[in-house]
């Protein structure tokens, strides 16, 4: 069976006037459908970029992005805002909700980019809620929830059309331990769950242990990528 | 504050030079218009009293009858008298080419040299010259009117017989900077008046008055006591009578010219003082909104330990050089705009010699206000955020520290199935608090600005085109200068084209009431005629108006001497003084006007028989010009108007209103323009972390664009009927402000300005949003979604 995500000899270089910074120097990583991958290493050393370019959010300079065997990389705009909007969900760093759309609302909106069933939106918003745990909190604006729960509603609403893959930056780095541990079990629910497949960016080492797969990045390259035999629950990390 | 913090203030700076760019542009915008418009308007006055000094404009015109020219070195000797000169003036008829006859006056001069006193400026050709007794100078605007350029011939008539002279030269003349024969003449006319300069000599021989002149013009000392030196200057002119001695302040040009700069105040200073007005209030609404959203960075730098008089001074200083900059360079611009704008002014009133200075006082109070307002708008937003504590400032997503999302009031009319792409735009625009309101204010700055602009426009054409033409129903109208009995009237009705005739009479009068008093032209017509429709309120009819001893008013005559209907009245007329009552009020275009019934008039005169000094004429339109020149050779008529070419004088006379109009328009609409275009990009470039997420989540800029379409109608809707109704009452303090004695403006804006208007500015404000949503599309979503501002 072909990977879901296959980057095949990925460059990207940012040119800042004069200098040209290799944010990656040719990635080549294949990622199975259903697994729960981090990726590690230290700053700077390309993670986001990766990350950035699995979600369509920016274009690599040489290589493939390939998923479910096309070419994203390929893709013109219009193609790559409906792959954003069905094939991937983006959990970002600091939560990006829609301040002025309750956390039902939030979900409701991405929901909304892709079907127009009024009915069917309500029910799978009720689901996707139920599923983060924040039944009770549908109805609070952003500056009503904790930070937590903000990420949580982010995560929910990244799950909104379905998609197949989850992209996380750094989801707990702006948490507390106990409030991170909460949002990664989310995240692994989701993906023992449901199957999604998860690739989750962090320089948090003590992450580690619960992926399936942790993939390290040093200067744009990839240094290692480990199999985790026994990936443990995120109650028992500790950082 | 610190060297960091300087490198920062213009770090920032430069990173959102657009906004900054933008900013100035309506500071820049705001100090032009006035340093350029207020300007342009002070320089008349200077302009036309650098031409009056320097041609020695007569401080005092004294006519008498025919005296020897030699009685001048006696008036210069009077006490007082700095200089004198010795004319004869000429009041006559002149042949157009085509035939039709028009009023022109002769003035002869000294032909060897300049007079001392009412010099001529020379446009074109030559000076006169002894050499050359056929010779003449004609008056610049008739000159332009009838396209004469020197070695053009001319026929005035002297004494019954047409003469021919030869243009030397075009020569303007402070007397005539507004070409008008005297002060009973409504509209000054180029068109049906022409003035003419030529040798002494050669008048005095035409007009078989040798060695004679009939009018001194004076120039008195500096600190001269006026009427001493007039009682003087009548003594030493009594053997030869003294027909009338008029000060400069009253002479017909320098009066028109004056009333006519009044009536240009509002337009002059007013306006451009209210476009700087709406940039000074946008400049504070949108930088206080770009202040507010820098708070995570007030955080961040409270957290480093900077102190709340460094980072609030930080922010001042960042909006000193926003909008110091934009005032300096508005200054410079204004500056020399003004000087352009001058020119054209100048030009259209025909002012020969122009002089334009720099106003430090508009520059300063341009740079003053507008420093203010920055220095204002930065300061209360810092302070707050300076004030909070860093982790409340802090916290990461700015709009979210900023944005209390609540559903708004409108929401709940909408039905519960309306999609999140509908509701979120309404929430959007009410998501600060105060920042609708202020985002709102700018949309009604724009409406105000368009729509006087419009409503001047419209209030000019509705009185030119719809009161005149509803009042006006005659063809011709002939005025003589001496009365007519019925029987010598008679008989023109039966001339060929002539459908019906009314006799009238019309006199100078002065109205008192409430110790005021007021100059006006009296008509006393009878109520049933149809020539002249009164607009009078509703249900009063002429008959009942002007009833024993009724007088009909026009409102700004009536609120000038504080009268309302029913209130009695003091009317000095040429027959005494005599009473009456005010019993209704008519809209004219001529605001000084009176009428009374045609039996009051007859009654106050006392004549044995009716007379009469005025004729309207309804007429053939084929015949009016046949017409015209027949009415002119009744014995007595003094002048007849054609009623269509009534109107195009005053439309030419209304030329400066359309120009002053062009400039403010071009003004009024750049701010307009200028301001929906910052607020629309503002609120978009605020949320570009907010509308990058959507796209990373997938929404298409599509959507995004028609979520901020939505958003500017929700606005538009919000500003529409404060807009339009600030643009009503701006429109009507104008038309009131522009109404002269002369010329009454009725404030009128047609319904179609206020469609225009509306969408128009909902077409600007989408349009203005666009460029801002094309950045959006090509934002780079993997910077933007992490940004913090
Ligand atoms: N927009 C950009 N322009 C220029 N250089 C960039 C840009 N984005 C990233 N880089 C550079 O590319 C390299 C990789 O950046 P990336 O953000 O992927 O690192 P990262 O592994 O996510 O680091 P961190 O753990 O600090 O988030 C860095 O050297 C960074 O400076
Ligand atoms: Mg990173």
């Amino acid at each position: 069976m072909s990977p879901l995500i296959a980057l095949q000899g990925v460059t990207k270089t940012y040119r800042l006037g004069e200098v040209e910074v290799h944010a990656l120097r040719g990635i080549n990583l294949e990622v199975p459908r259903g697994q729960f991958v981090v990726l590690l290493g230290p700053s700077g050393s390309g993670k986001t970029t990766t990350l950035n370019l699995l979600g369509g959010l920016d274009r690599p300079t040489s290589g493939q992005v390939l998923v479910d065997g096309e070419d994203i990389a390929r893709y013109d705009d219009r193609r790559l805002t409906d792959y954003r909007a069905r094939k991937v969900g983006f959990v970002f760093q600091f939560f990006n909700l829609i301040p002025t759309l309750t956390a039902a609302e939030n979900i409701a909106f991405a929901l909304e980019l892709t079907t127009r069933d009024r009915a069917a939106v309500r029910q799978r918003t009720a689901e996707l809620l139920a599923l983060v745990g924040l039944e009770d909190r549908a109805d609070h604006f952003p500056s009503q929830l904790s930070g937590g729960e903000q990420q949580r509603v982010a995560i929910a609403r990244a799950l909104a059309s379905r998609p197949s893959i989850l992209l996380a930056d750094e989801p707990t780095g702006n948490l507390d331990v106990e409030t991170g541990r909460q949002v990664l079990r989310a995240l692994s629910d989701l993906n023992r769950q449901e199957g999604v497949t998860v690739v989750l960016v962090t320089h948090n080492t003590a992450i580690a242990p619960m992926a399936d797969r942790v993939v390290r990045l040093h200067s744009g390259t990839v240094a290692s990528d480990h199999m985790n035999p026994a990936p443990q629950e995120p109650e028992s990390l500790n950082w | 504050m610190t060297p960091t913090l300087w490198k920062k203030t213009w770090h920032d700076l430069r990173a959102a030079w657009a906004q900054n760019v933008a900013l100035m542009v309506i500071v820049a915008l705001g100090v032009i218009s006035l340093v350029a418009l207020t300007g342009a308007y002070r320089d008349l006055g200077t302009s036309y009293h650098h031409t009056y000094d320097t041609l020695h404009f007569a401080d005092l015109t004294v006519r008498v009858q025919s005296t020897p020219a030699d009685v001048a070195a006696e008036v210069a000797q009077v006490e007082g008298v700095r200089a004198v000169t010795a004319r004869l003036v000429m009041d006559t008829g002149y042949l157009l080419p085509n035939g039709e006859p028009i009023r022109a006056r002769l003035i002869g001069l000294p032909a060897a040299h300049q007079p001392a006193v009412n010099q001529v400026h020379l446009l074109e050709g030559h000076d006169l010259s002894p050499d050359d007794p056929h010779g003449v100078l004609v008056e610049s605007h008739f000159a332009e009117v009838y396209g004469l350029h020197p070695g053009d011939t001319v026929t005035p008539i002297i004494l019954g017989r047409k003469q021919t002279f030869t243009v030397r030269g075009i020569a303007a003349s402070p007397e005539y900077l507004i070409v008008s024969p005297s002060r009973q003449d409504l509209l000054p006319s180029a068109r049906s008046f022409g003035v003419f300069f030529l040798p002494l000599k050669t008048l005095q021989r035409l007009a078989k008055a040798s060695g004679q002149v009939n009018e001194f013009c004076l120039l008195l000392a500096p600190r001269a006591n006026r009427q001493a030196v007039l009682q003087r200057v009548e003594a030493v002119l009594q053997p030869y009578h003294v027909d009338s001695a008029t000060w400069q302040a009253d002479q017909a040009s320098n009066a028109a010219l004056h009333m006519d700069l009044e009536g240009y105040r509002e337009m002059g200073e007013s306006i451009p003082a209210l476009i700087l007005l709406v940039a000074a209030l946008s400049l504070y609404i949108m930088l206080g909104r770009l202040v507010r959203s820098q708070r995570t960075q007030i955080g961040l730098m409270k957290a480093l330990g900077y102190s709340n008089r460094a980072i609030m001074g930080h922010y001042v200083a960042q909006a000193l050089v926003v909008s110091g900059v934009g005032a300096v360079l508005g200054a410079g611009l204004g500056t020399l705009a003004a000087g352009g704008i001058t020119g054209a002014y100048a030009n259209e009133l025909g002012i020969p010699l122009v002089q334009t200075r720099v106003y430090p006082d508009l520059m300063l109070l341009g740079l003053g206000i507008s420093l203010v307002m920055a220095a204002l708008a930065a300061w209360g937003p810092a302070r707050h955020s300076a004030h909070m504590r860093p982790a409340q400032a802090m916290r990461l997503d700015p709009a979210e520290a900023l944005t209390r999302g609540r559903r708004s009031l409108l929401e709940s009319l909408l039905p519960a199935t309306t999609p999140l792409a509908v509701r979120l735009p309404l929430r959007n625009v009410f998501r600060v608090r105060g920042r609708a309101f202020g985002t709102a204010l700018s949309v009604v700055f724009a409406f105000v600005l368009v729509l006087f602009s419009w409503g001047m426009l419209d209030s000019m054409g509705y009185m030119l085109n719809d009161v005149f033409n509803r009042v006006e129903q005659w063809d011709l109208m002939t005025v003589f200068g001496r009365p007519q009995t019925e029987e010598a009237l008679k008989p023109v009705a039966q001339w060929e084209g002539v459908k019906e005739i009314v006799p009238a009479v019309l006199l100078p009068a002065t109205v008192k009431a409430n110790g005021r008093r007021k100059d006006v032209l009296l008509y006393a017509l009878p109520p049933q005629q149809t020539m002249h429709r009164w607009q009078l309120e509703d249900g009063i009819t002429p008959e009942e108006a002007l009833r024993d001893g009724g007088i009909l008013l026009t409102p700004p005559l009536a609120q000038a001497l504080g009268l309302k209907v029913g209130d009695p009245v003091q009317v000095q007329t040429p027959f005494g003084e005599k009473r009456a009552v005010v019993r209704a009020l008519a809209d004219e275009i001529y605001g000084s006007t009176a009428f009374v019934s045609l039996q009051t008039a007859q009654q106050w005169a006392g004549a044995p028989v009716p007379v009469f000094n005025m004729l309207y004429v309804r007429a053939d339109p084929a015949r009016v010009q046949a017409l015209k020149k027949a009415l002119f050779h009744l014995p007595g008529a003094a002048s007849v108007q054609i009623r269509s070419v009534t109107v195009r004088e005053w439309r030419g006379f209304m030329n400066l209103f359309y120009l002053f109009m062009g400039f403010i328009i071009a003004f009024a609409v750049g701010m307009a323009f200028a301001v929906l275009f910052n607020t629309m990009t503002v609120s978009v470039l605020e949320r570009q972390r907010e509308l990058a997420t959507m796209r990373a989540l997938g929404a298409p800029v599509s959507l995004i664009g028609r979520m901020i379409a939505l958003e500017s109608v929700v606005l538009w809707l919000l500003a529409l009927v404060p807009g339009l109704l600030l643009g009503w009452y701006t429109t009507v303090a104008l038309a009131k402000s522009f109404s002269t004695d002369l010329f009454w403006m009725t404030a009128y804006i047609a319904p179609r300005s206020y469609i225009i208007t509306a969408v128009g500015i909902l077409l600007t404000m989408l349009l203005a949003a666009r460029p801002a949503i094309h950045r959006i599309g090509r934002l780079n979503l993997a910077e933007a979604t992490k940004m913090l501002t």
